[in-house]
């Protein structure tokens, strides 16, 4: 298609640990297309943090021993070109995430560094997308961005450190240090669970204003399906490593086709219809060291037959489709 | 030992526990690094049983020191004077090691130093321990200004010169043994006291204390049924740490000449006195030296792979 | 902040307080000092007057007191040896300390901080692994050793290398030496520590996300960060560095304070010995104040939480 931004194909993300391989996503095909939001939920240990962060190799600490493996393509449209972000040099690297790709990590309430002003690291994060910025003019730049991120008092609110911020504040802040760098996509990691329902709104809607503001496409993960129903143009569900469904968020969220989106569904709370069989499929949650034989749904799947031992293939696009042999595609 | 230190990293149990008081020490006393995280698989136990073998393999030839030994430790014998090892010219089979000037035979001198090294840090480690841990668990279960002079105690006390003060005990107390000892527990107690205090009222608050109480259980009995037995794995730790500290501080004033007096035999004296010879009979101070060394490295050994574990084993 | 440094200083007075309650202690009831003075024996009158002339028979808090005042004004007795007095002995010897221990103390500084912050940041590397057991072994061995081993190997072995006194620039690098390698050891390990430590924070990670070059995460969010709980350390070492001057002093003969405070504590010269507890302690608390406030200026969580 011709606005597709952003190709992921056949991504894999493996930690290496001290009890074996741990494969956390497992073959990723995707499409993200220019100015829309893309969701990818899934419970803990879906894999859908691994992939994001895959995407720009940010899977551990710098200055660790290296332990991830990534495989695949992820590729970013570059003018004409695809440049692949999986085998890029470092240094190239750094001038992605600081210019094209923003990512706002999931522990964003300790992302900032807490011996330096906040309004220095907003500006540090600018200068880093664009050298050419002066001290002074990255500071005005960051005042202006806080501003526009909703903080009050943007003057003073630069001149505080991290501690001195309320959640909701702090949250701001990561988002305008991703903002202000004029990246093309945007990773928002879990961006509103650590925050309590009403900020969480403001945050949500701050999210979707700046997007369509600035043109930005956003890569929005959660597990909340109310969250995600909110903000989201498609979703892509997650589970083990695989994604199991793709398409719309009318469509995923009103006509499921794998099970375990339907699952996911009705497990939201308000949704939720008692049932003994529900209570029993809640109580397992995969386990991302296993190696499953077949679809790794298939322990608590309601709809699991014989043909499920064998990995069911992906029916659809890079934009539509889902995983399971015994829904039509 | 010339080190006033109490920090390095601790065991995460050890820090956990600590933590519980660390509003009275302060900020500056609180940020200790946790030991690194290790990421990769888990270092094998060899070093600990290596280095804990060896440790006990030492320690064994201290206490059998009277039985091993091939003289008496302090057997003059002036017609040996500063013989040379047996490996080298003039050495002699007698003295495996070689002999100091008044002709006392090392290996003996070495072995008992060890055993004299070993019993004062001991001794000393003991008594330290038997105060603050009475100390923190009064302060603990007291409460209140009571409580509040034993912290402060405390924070004097880690912020007086540790090497100065036992100085000042000596001059005033004499060199005996029972001098070193009390000294050496005097400048080492507040560790246990604060992890014992810290214990105390971590148990305090989960309402146990109170909830034993009312049964009817008095506070002796409390202290030893509940609250002593959770405590062994930290406080071993801390010992196994603080050993080789105390021991080698025993050494370094030995080796100034006010520590363990002479006829006695202690390795820091050994090496005080062997400083004058290293010219010609390099040996009268390099053999004590060695031990030593020897005993250093194995503790620093041993206490880095048991603080491994701990932090292993409270990570999960 | 002011609740934190006044509560600070308020400790630092009263330590200090308490060391001068030692050391008069130290003092007084050393017993009469006249036993070690006068060997042969002392008439009944001679003592007597000896005590009035010490002002021996006054109640103690008065005996304190009148001791607080002669600090104050500087007079810190006279050796009862040598008859010098104290303050004249400790100033001569003074300079030699100082050189060797600041000396030490700048070498550690530089060679320690950059080992342990590289050994942090490759990790896994030859390099690392090397550093981490000359830390190791600096580590464990206590100064005296070490000093000894020197010795032996550049004063005996090699010839290179003067192993006594003060009297040249070539004089000072063993002693220099023995005292700067264990500081160093500590100073690499625990700043590998602290840095490793600092890695694992979340923030750096996202430092990394916005784009930073390595390097740059490197210093301004890894190093800064861990810099912090250098400070606490190194207020340490300082004072490692006077307790290990004693020992260098010792083993290298040195003309420094050291010596005479070994020798006040075999001699039971007590007025020597009250006074350089009262420095050193005086230096260590003053080291300690100096260190909180740093601390303040590094760490800004401390400044608003007092």
């Amino acid at each position: 298609m011709d606005d597709v931004l952003l190709r992921l194909r056949d991504m894999r993300v493996a930690f290496e640990t001290p009890r074996g391989l741990l494969r956390a996503v497992r073959g990723v095909t995707l499409d993200l297309h220019g100015g829309e939001t893309l969701a990818l939920v899934g419970e803990s240990g879906s894999g859908k943090s691994a992939l994001a962060r895959g995407i720009l190799r940010l899977n551990q600490p710098p200055f660790t021993l290296p332990r991830t493996r990534i495989e695949g393509r992820a590729e970013l449209r570059d003018g004409d070109r695809w440049v692949d972000l999986t085998t890029m040099p470092e240094t190239r690297l750094a001038g992605v995430r600081a210019r094209a790709v923003a990512m706002i990590a999931q522990e964003s309430l300790s992302g900032l560094n807490p011996v330096w002003r906040v309004g220095r690291q907003v500006a540090e994060a600018l200068r880093a997308a664009d050298p050419a910025n002066g001290r002074d003019a990255a500071r005005a730049a960051a005042v202006a961005m806080l501003a526009a991120v909703g903080l009050p008092e943007p003057e003073a609110a630069a001149r505080r450190y991290p501690h001195q911020l309320s959640g909701g504040q702090r949250q701001r802040v990561m988002i305008a240090m991703a903002v202000i760098r004029g990246p093309r996509v945007l990773i928002a990691d879990e961006p509103t669970t650590a925050l309590d329902v009403t900020v969480q709104a403001r945050i949500l809607r701050l999210l979707t204003g700046l997007r369509a503001d600035r043109a930005m496409s956003m890569i929005f993960i959660s597990h909340d399906l109310g969250v995600v129903a909110q903000v989201a143009d498609r979703i892509a569900v997650m589970y083990a490593g695989s994604v199991v469904e793709l398409g719309s968020v009318r469509q995923v969220l009103t006509a499921p086709r794998h099970p375990y989106t339907a699952h996911l569904i009705a497990m939201q709370p308000g949704n939720r219809t008692r049932g003994i069989r529900q209570a029993q499929t809640l109580a397992q949650v995969h386990d991302p060291l296993a190696e499953p034989a077949g679809c790794a749904f298939r322990p608590r799947c309601p709809r699991a037959a014989d043909a499920c031992a064998a990995m069911p293939a992906w029916q659809g696009t890079a934009t539509a489709g889902h995983r399971c042999l015994r829904v039509a595609p | 030992m010339t080190r006033l230190r109490d920090t390095g990293w601790t065991g995460r149990a050890v820090s956990r526990l600590r933590g519980a008081d660390a509003g009275v020490a302060g900020p500056a006393a609180a940020p200790v690094p946790a030991a690194p995280r290790r990421a990769g698989p888990r270092r094998p136990a060899t070093r600990l049983y290596v280095a804990g073998g060896l440790l006990g393999l030492i320690v064994l030839l201290g206490i059998l020191a009277p039985l091993i030994s091939p003289h008496p430790p302090n057997a003059v014998d002036l017609l040996n004077r500063v013989r040379p090892p047996v490996w080298m010219d003039g050495g002699d089979w007698r003295f495996i090691l070689g002999t100091d000037p008044l002709g006392r035979d090392l290996l003996s001198r070495c072995l008992h130093g060890i055993r004299t090294s070993f019993a004062i840090a001991t001794l000393g480690l003991i008594f330290s321990a038997c105060l603050g841990i009475a100390l923190g668990l009064v302060s603990g279960f007291a409460g209140g200004w009571v409580d509040r002079v034993i912290m402060m105690i405390v924070d004097v006390f880690i912020s007086l010169p540790n090497l100065l003060l036992m100085l000042c005990g000596i001059a005033l107390l004499g060199t005996e043994t029972w001098v070193l000892v009390v000294m050496i527990g005097l400048v080492k107690w507040e560790g246990y006291a604060r992890i014992v205090r810290g214990q105390v009222l971590y148990l305090r608050e989960l309402g146990y204390v109170e909830a034993s109480r009312v049964l009817g259980a008095s506070p002796l009995r409390i202290m030893l049924r509940h609250i002593l037995p959770n405590l062994a794995s930290p406080l071993i730790v801390v010992i196994t740490l603080n050993f080789p500290g105390v021991l080698l501080m025993e050494a370094g004033l030995s080796f100034l000449g006010v520590g363990v007096q002479p006829p006695t035999a202690s390795l820091g004296r050994m090496i005080g006195d062997g400083r004058n010879y290293l010219v010609n009979s390099w040996w009268i101070a390099l053999m004590p030296a060695l031990v030593v060394v020897a005993v250093a490295l194995l503790f620093q050994l041993f206490g880095d792979a048991l603080r491994d574990r701990v932090d292993e084993r409270a990570d999960g | 902040m002011l609740q934190f440094m006044a509560y600070r200083l308020l400790r630092a007075v009263f330590t200090m307080f308490v060391v001068l309650i030692i050391a008069f202690l130290t003092l007084r009831f050393s017993g009469t000092p006249f036993d070690a003075m006068f060997p042969e024996g002392l008439t009944v009158e001679a003592e007597q007057a000896l005590i009035e002339h010490w002002q021996l028979d006054l109640p103690l808090h008065r005996q304190f007191l009148n001791y607080l005042g002669t600090v104050a004004q500087g007079d810190f007795g006279q050796s009862l040896f040598t008859r010098e007095r104290v303050w004249d002995m400790y100033a001569a010897r003074i300079a030699p300390t100082l050189a060797v221990g600041g000396l030490a103390l700048l070498l550690a500084i530089f060679i320690g901080i950059p080992l342990g912050a590289l050994s942090a940041l490759a990790r896994g590397s030859a390099a690392e692994r090397v550093a981490m057991w000359v830390a190791f072994l600096g580590y464990a061995v206590p100064h005296f050793v070490i000093g000894i081993g020197l010795i032996l190997l550049f004063g005996y072995h090699w010839r290179m290398l003067p192993t006594t006194g003060l009297d040249s620039v070539r004089h000072y690098i063993l002693p220099v030496l023995t005292l700067a390698i264990p500081t160093v050891a500590a100073i690499a390990r625990f700043m590998r520590a602290a840095m490793i430590d600092a890695i694992s924070q979340p923030h750096v990670t996202a430092a990394l996300a916005k784009g930073l070059s390595r390097r740059k995460v490197a210093t301004d969010h890894v190093l800064r960060n861990a810099t912090v709980p250098l400070l606490t350390l190194l207020g340490l070492e300082i004072a490692g560095v006077v307790n290990g001057s004693i020992f260098v002093e010792a083993v290298f003969s040195l003309p420094g304070v050291g010596r005479i405070l070994v020798g006040a504590v075999q001699d039971r010269d007590f007025p020597v010995l009250q006074f350089g507890v009262l420095a050193y302690a005086a230096i260590v608390v003053l080291i300690s104040l100096v260190i909180d406030l740093l601390y303040t200026l590094a760490d800004p969580r401390v400044r608003v939480e007092g």
